[in-house]
């Protein structure tokens, strides 16, 4: 017996997914939730093997709240406008479904499920450097328990710290497992730039560069930091401020 | 610039091919006439006859004669050309003195000059008017253009906004899932989104509706959200004589809408909205409420609560600037907007 868990903020919709579920009696819906904090919540108690994700939901949406599991279950998007598609197929999920969708079209996604079932987590593929096309205007984190959501523009910068990333705001430091490079790509069109190997920085932060002790530079910000800045992050910097 | 420099060589030009054509008439006609006053005559005519052009293209630019009124222009040429006339004859005869000779000339050639002078500024006058025709005709066709391609554009944003995909495609979707549960629902439903998406439909941005109407179409916006999520709760409070005034489309549900999508579509729990409709300083006035997130709402795009084009849309309307206020209170979000109406 697989379990499942639908997440989606309206019922009707969560109804919908466990009518067509009816005829797969091999599945079992463990829980339902409204949105994705309720998500987090039951995926970490209860460990399902899949969930039938909505994208668009208060607070944090579905793939905000991907980024946030630590072991994602297997995962098939059921969502009713296709704008997304893309980058769920990047989240590598199992299916993307449309709604309204037909119970062959459904069944169709249970079978690939059923099919795949042991291909593990998705969680390395949220991690795929440098293929998520998708544009990010904020960051959600885990913080002492609670869900933070950080808009792009308070964050400082963003600091490669082994297996995690270190996010900077003027009050506070926040960890989260993810690559730095994933960060560059989610964020390029929101000011950020790569200015070394460890620091990904927000430019309109940076008041000044100053010239570091011998070859190397420092980026100055606004709240007194001081950043490292490589050769080749130095080049990227004099084009993006036009200098 | 370049008009400008145009309209010069034209007070200039055209008088000075004049005057060269009185300087050679002369010296053809009568050579025995002194050679000096022959060239200070047409230096003199030609100066003056410029001036004159120039005060009439001037007149022809800034003086618009009333339709069937047109030969008030006649008129200011031939006044213009008689003034010419005798002040440059005065002048000349001063100049002249006792050359007998000139003197002469001068009175015989008198209708030639007059011909002349009414010539060049009938000419100059032709060439201002066409002139003055054809840039105006082409300013107001640009003005007409930018206000189609304006009006266009709204049209098929409201359009766009209005068929919002998500909510048109969750709304099949609740229908769908009525169908098998709950039939009399699912066929309220499916009538009612029916009644919306033909009102949008039908709708010009440029009308006037009745406030009435206007609130019956977002009501039924609100009811399909009810069914959709039913932690929505909306409060009316209306004063029954608004409902007879006239309004602009498309500004009630806009705002709506946007309580709905920082209100209902961020905030997880359940959600009261209160909307109230209420006559006061002469104006329809709209007061909607709605609670909102306060870290969601930094990191949507655009900053605020994308009311913009409200703003504008009320500023081009009516004119004025502080028709629409917002505040928030903690969590909650209001917005108020007035509506003139004309006495």
């Amino acid at each position: 017996m697989k379990k499942a868990i639908v997440i989606d903020d309206e019922f009707l919709a969560r109804n919908m997914v466990k009518e067509c579920l009816l005829q797969h009696t091999e599945i079992e819906i463990v829980a339902e939730c409204a949105d994705g904090f309720e998500g987090i919540k039951a995926i970490q108690e209860l460990k399902p093997d899949l969930i039938f994700l909505d994208i668009q939901m208060p607070r944090i949406n579905g793939f905000e709240m991907l980024e946030l599991i630590d072991e994602p279950p297997s995962v098939i998007f059921a969502t009713a406008f296709d704008e997304f598609a893309l980058k769920a197929f990047e989240a590598n999920a199992i299916d993307y479904l449309l709604k309204p969708f037909s119970q062959i079209r459904f069944d169709q996604a249970i079978k690939k499920f059923l099919q795949n079932a042991n291909i593990g987590s998705i969680e390395k593929l949220l991690k795929t450097e440098g293929k998520s096309e998708f544009e990010a205007s904020r960051v959600v984190v885990k913080h002492h328990g609670n869900i933070r959501i950080i808009p792009a523009i308070d964050i400082l910068y963003i600091e490669a710290w082994d297996d995690y990333v270190k996010i900077h705001t003027a009050e506070n430091v926040f960890v989260k497992k993810q690559t730095l490079t994933f960060y560059e790509n989610a964020l390029s069109n929101k000011d950020f730039l790569r200015v070394h190997r460890s620091f990904l920085v927000n430019i309109s932060q940076v008041t000044s560069i100053d010239q570091g002790s011998g070859e190397n530079r420092e980026l100055r910000l606004r709240n007194g930091f001081h950043l490292p800045v490589s050769r080749s992050g130095y080049q990227k910097l004099k084009v993006a401020l036009g200098i | 610039m370049k008009s400008k420099s145009f309209s010069f060589l034209l007070y200039i030009v055209l008088p000075s091919i004049a005057g060269i054509f009185s300087v050679w008439g002369l010296i053809l006609n009568a050579t025995l006439v002194n050679r000096n006053l022959a060239m200070l005559d047409a230096i003199l005519s030609t100066i003056l006859l410029a001036l004159f052009a120039t005060v009439l293209a001037n007149v022809i630019r800034y003086y618009r004669p009333s339709n069937g009124k047109e030969y008030m222009l006649l008129l200011w040429i031939f006044t213009l050309g008689l003034l010419w006339f005798f002040i440059s004859n005065g002048l000349l005869k001063m100049i002249v003195k006792n050359d007998e000779v000139y003197l002469n000339l001068i009175k015989t050639t008198s209708w030639l000059r007059y011909f002349m002078a009414n010539l060049v500024l009938v000419c100059i006058s032709l060439v201002t008017w066409i002139r003055r025709q054809a840039i105006s005709d082409s300013k107001q066709n640009l003005r007409f253009l930018a206000t189609q391609e304006l009006a266009k554009e709204a049209e098929l944003h409201s359009l766009r906004q209005q068929l919002q995909p998500h909510f048109l495609f969750n709304s099949l979707n609740s229908i769908y899932s009525l169908i098998g549960t709950e039939p009399v629902k699912a066929r309220n439903m499916l009538q009612q989104l029916s009644e919306f998406l033909r009102s949008t439909l039908r709708r010009d941005a440029s009308q006037m509706i009745d406030t009435s109407e206007e609130i019956l179409q977002t009501k039924i916006y609100l009811e399909i959200e009810m069914v959709r999520f039913p932690r929505l709760e909306v409060h009316w409070e209306i004063e029954p004589q608004c409902e007879n005034f006239k309004m602009p489309v498309l500004l009630l549900q806009p705002l709506v809408e946007n309580a709905i999508k920082f209100g209902l579509y961020d905030v997880r729990n359940s959600v009261n909205i209160s909307i109230q409709v209420f006559f006061k300083n002469d104006a329809i006035n709209i007061r909607i409420s709605n609670p909102f997130d306060i870290e969601s709402i930094k990191s949507h795009t655009g900053v605020g609560f994308g009311l913009e084009n409200i703003r504008r849309r009320l500023y081009l309307l009516y004119g004025r600037k502080d028709l629409i206020e917002t505040r928030t209170n903690e969590n909650i979000f209001v917005v108020a907007i007035q509506i003139p109406q004309l006495k």
